[in-house]
């Protein structure tokens, strides 16, 4: 048999924007394979909760005896379970079998016309044997729901840490001069000397409780990270982990060594490029559009082989210099197998004062933020360009807003 | 067994059909999420201007700044720090909001707004450490 062995209270395979996944109904059963027991003692798996409050709980058993009580995070999250769960008693011959329970189900109200009884969404069971790694998922269950109940309670002074650490990897950057709207030499003075501060793996694991509390690492340089030193080392520590890794980069440092640190790791890729074509990436950029598409595709043609792992996010922020490119830029998308086209607003500034000159265009700021009317009109066609060429949308416009219950894109 | 052990907080009904998104603060950013920036730290993505430099990432965590969003995002409003983030799509949306339902902002006259970026924000900062410190000894 297999490691895992699916029998009942499980739905066919499906997948979104982030997992292939499962549905798993009130009550679900998996068989774990002898040799997978013998070699480990950890499983690990990704669930989706629809549940924003940890209300939604997972109890997992073997043979009658409990193995752990989990308190469902809110969307997708990673979970660590100890097969052992504390026994020492010797184990019965042939394949084990786990029942997973749930408390509550996923509303029917949410899914009419769906017919199924669905409880949480489950990602590819897998297995480890760090204890460490085990011990720092414990933490950060923990530190989960405590911060949740600080947020609900209106606390101000939090024992708890967040889930999402924003960090800054590398503070230098492969395309000079910047991108139009880069605001590069106002962070630069801002950063002062922690522009070559090293920020690297051992730096997270020196974030202490910041870093196990961490369910997503977001990457929000001034640099392009892809250029870290210590990348491969980076994404380890964060694979090792259980942590999702959010990170922008520009398109034009993919290489065999970063294609290899990227592949099969659980990193949301957003490549920005707001361009799909050579003229309006002058424009915006420089003259390197040419090298860009192919090495998407051979990243492409690696994540395949590698769980589709890293998700690419193809980035686009609508401006006066692009808005002829959004056709071309769904179409670029579906060519390259993109996961999802993420609409990012360009950064607002009051009285921005920004004006470049590049290939052949005079770039200023403030007439490229585009008004109101002029987005939603944006919105519409985007709407319409993701259903003709089936391309997903995240919509960044809506940072902040909670996901419509059930949605899988 | 492993996993915290169920505790009186949490609701553990088996039939609720509340998905639990009521109850939470207009931003949960400030709880959720904070970042370690070469250029300083920083509440949310959105932030600015920063709250303290790179180094002090630990005690600024639970800084008198933070806890001030925090206060002002509980209670369903804006914090002036809030209303200095002018790029959040949420401060957008609200203060759209607000301007389409016509009411009031508590928020700044415009002239001290513009006075206070044209001096880079430092009276802003000011006001902010003086209202902090005032708070605390009360």
């Amino acid at each position: 048999m297999n490691d895992v062995e699916y029998r009942d209270g499980w739905y066919d395979w499906e997948t979104d924007r982030v997992f292939p996944f499962r549905w798993m109904s009130r009550q679900a059963r998996i068989a774990v394979s002898r040799e997978a027991l013998s070699k480990n003692r950890y499983l690990t798996f990704v669930v989706f909760s629809e549940f924003a409050d940890y209300s939604q709980a997972m109890t997992m058993s073997l043979g009658g005896r409990t193995l752990a009580h989990l308190p469902l995070l809110y969307q997708w999250s990673r979970y660590s379970v100890d097969l052992q769960g504390g026994s020492t008693e010797p184990r019965p011959q042939g394949p084990l079998e786990v029942v997973l329970a749930l408390n509550k189900v996923f509303p029917a109200k949410y899914h009419s016309g769906d017919g199924r009884e669905l409880g949480v969404r489950v990602g590819p069971f897998d297995f480890h044997n760090d204890s460490v790694s085990h011990e720092n998922f414990l933490f950060f269950l923990e530190n989960a729901r405590r911060n949740d109940l600080e947020m609900r309670q209106g606390k101000t002074r939090l024992d708890s840490f967040p889930l999402n650490l924003g960090i800054d990897l590398y503070g230098k950057c492969n395309i000079n001069p910047p991108c139009v709207y880069c605001l590069w030499d106002k962070m630069k003075v801002m950063e002062g000397p922690y522009t070559d501060a090293i920020v690297d793996d051992k730096t997270l694991e020196n974030y202490g409780p910041f870093f196990k509390s961490a369910r997503n690492l977001v990457n929000c340089s001034f640099g392009e990270p892809l250029l870290h030193p210590r990348f491969q080392e980076v994404l380890e520590l964060c694979r090792r982990n259980g942590k999702f890794v959010e990170i922008s980069t520009n398109g034009q440092a993919f290489t065999p060594r970063t294609i290899k640190a990227l592949v099969g790791k659980p990193v949301s890729l957003y490549i920005s490029l707001d361009a799909a074509t050579r003229e309006t990436y002058a424009k915006i950029r420089n003259d390197k559009w040419d090298s860009i598409v192919p090495n998407l595709r051979l990243l492409n043609q690696e994540r395949k082989k590698a769980g589709n792992l890293p998700k690419i996010f193809m980035v686009f922020m609508p401006m006066r210099v692009n808005q002829g490119d959004l056709e071309a830029y769904f179409q670029l998308c579906r060519e390259i197998d993109a996961d999802t086209l993420v609409l990012r607003p360009l950064l607002y500034l009051f009285n921005p004062r920004i004006e470049k000159d590049r290939g052949g265009y005079h770039f200023n700021y403030k007439d490229e933020l585009l008004s109101r009317p002029e987005l939603e009109a944006i919105f519409v066609k985007v709407e319409e360009f993701s259903k003709k060429y089936g391309v997903p949308v995240a919509n960044q416009f809506n940072f902040g807003e909670l996901t419509p219950p059930g949605a899988k894109d | 067994m492993s996993g915290p052990s169920p505790d009186k907080d949490v609701r553990q009904e088996t039939t609720g059909e509340d998905l639990g998104y009521g109850g939470l603060p207009i931003c949960r950013e400030p709880w959720e999420s904070y970042y370690i920036l070469r250029r300083g730290i920083l509440p949310c993505c959105h932030g600015n201007p920063i709250i303290a430099p790179m180094t002090d990432w630990q005690e600024a965590w639970n800084s008198p700044q933070i806890q001030e969003i925090r206060r002002y995002l509980s209670k369903g409003k804006l914090s002036p720090y809030c209303l200095e983030s002018l790029g959040c799509p949420i401060v957008q949306r609200i203060l759209r909001e607000e301007r389409l339902s016509n009411r009031a902002l508590p928020r700044r006259p415009l002239v001290l707004r513009a006075v206070n970026r044209l001096l880079f924000r430092v009276p802003g900062r000011i006001h902010r450490a003086w209202q902090s410190r005032k708070k605390r000894r009360a």
